[in-house]
């Protein structure tokens, strides 16, 4: 079971099966967002459970993906594809998290205060 | 000059320095609030301009975080105590003409990754 919560505690959530793995996102959205670069898992809304929600907040791109945050502490939540996949924040994991960051997508796009050296997999967009 | 602004653009900062002791905060507070990890260098507040509705948020109540009410970014952090700000390296218009300089509060860092970038770590 993993288990996160926002920072003021009002948004909670159980995760029954073990989590896919981490996706870091380097696009130029994702690090005015994040103030660094997005880490998130693509998962399953049937195998998790919010256990309390409030203050939350929706930023919908014109492209029609949305970002979800917490109004009261800006705890990020998770995103919702345009197609309406989700992919839940990895910020808010409690550890154990029983998995692991695979892949970094958007590199082209990364910041230029920064090198990625970690060994992990990179793509220059979304799927090479 | 540098010069930053939130996601949707409601919230812009200019500063009128540049930013010194760019790091990557690694606490559970920053990890939450980021969706991961948050970078960051710091300014006199006094040089610092902000212009939007910021929504500051006091988790420790030694300092205050400050983000878009409307599109949520992570910009701010402020200790109430300090004349210095910290401002989201992620928020900044390139160039920015900054390179990160260490990680900090590693021990409260994620199970999920690892830093191996021959950083300082603290």
């Amino acid at each position: 079971m993993i288990t996160g919560a926002c920072l003021c505690e009002a948004n909670a959530f159980e995760l029954d099966a073990s989590p896919g793995p981490v996706t870091a996102c380097h696009c130029g959205q994702c690090r005015r967002y994040s103030g660094f670069h997005a880490a998130s898992i693509d998962c399953d809304g049937t195998s998790m459970r919010w256990l309390r929600q409030g203050h939350l907040t929706r930023f919908t791109h014109a492209g029609g993906s949305t970002r979800v945050f917490c109004g009261r502490c800006g705890t990020k939540l998770w995103f919702e594809y345009a197609d309406g996949g989700l992919s839940l924040e990895a910020g808010m994991m409690d550890a154990p998290t029983g998995t692991r960051l695979a892949e970094h997508i958007f590199v082209a796009d990364k910041g230029d205060f920064y090198d990625i050296a970690d060994g992990v997999p990179q793509q220059q967009g979304w799927d090479d | 000059m540098t010069m930053g602004r939130c996601l949707c653009g409601d919230i812009t900062f200019t500063v009128n320095t540049t930013p010194t002791g760019a790091s990557v905060c690694h606490c559970g507070q920053c990890r939450k609030q980021s969706g991961h990890l948050w970078a960051s260098a710091q300014a006199p507040a006094a040089e610092v301009e902000i212009d939007g509705p910021v929504h500051w948020y006091d988790a420790s109540g030694i300092a205050k975080r400050g983000f878009c009410p409307r599109c949520g970014s992570f910009l701010f952090w402020k200790a109430h105590d300090e004349d210095m700000i910290s401002l989201a390296l992620g928020a900044l218009d390139e160039p920015t003409g900054i390179t990160l300089e260490k990680h900090i509060f590693t021990a409260d860092k994620g199970d999920y990754y690892d830093i191996k970038d021959g950083l300082p770590q603290k």
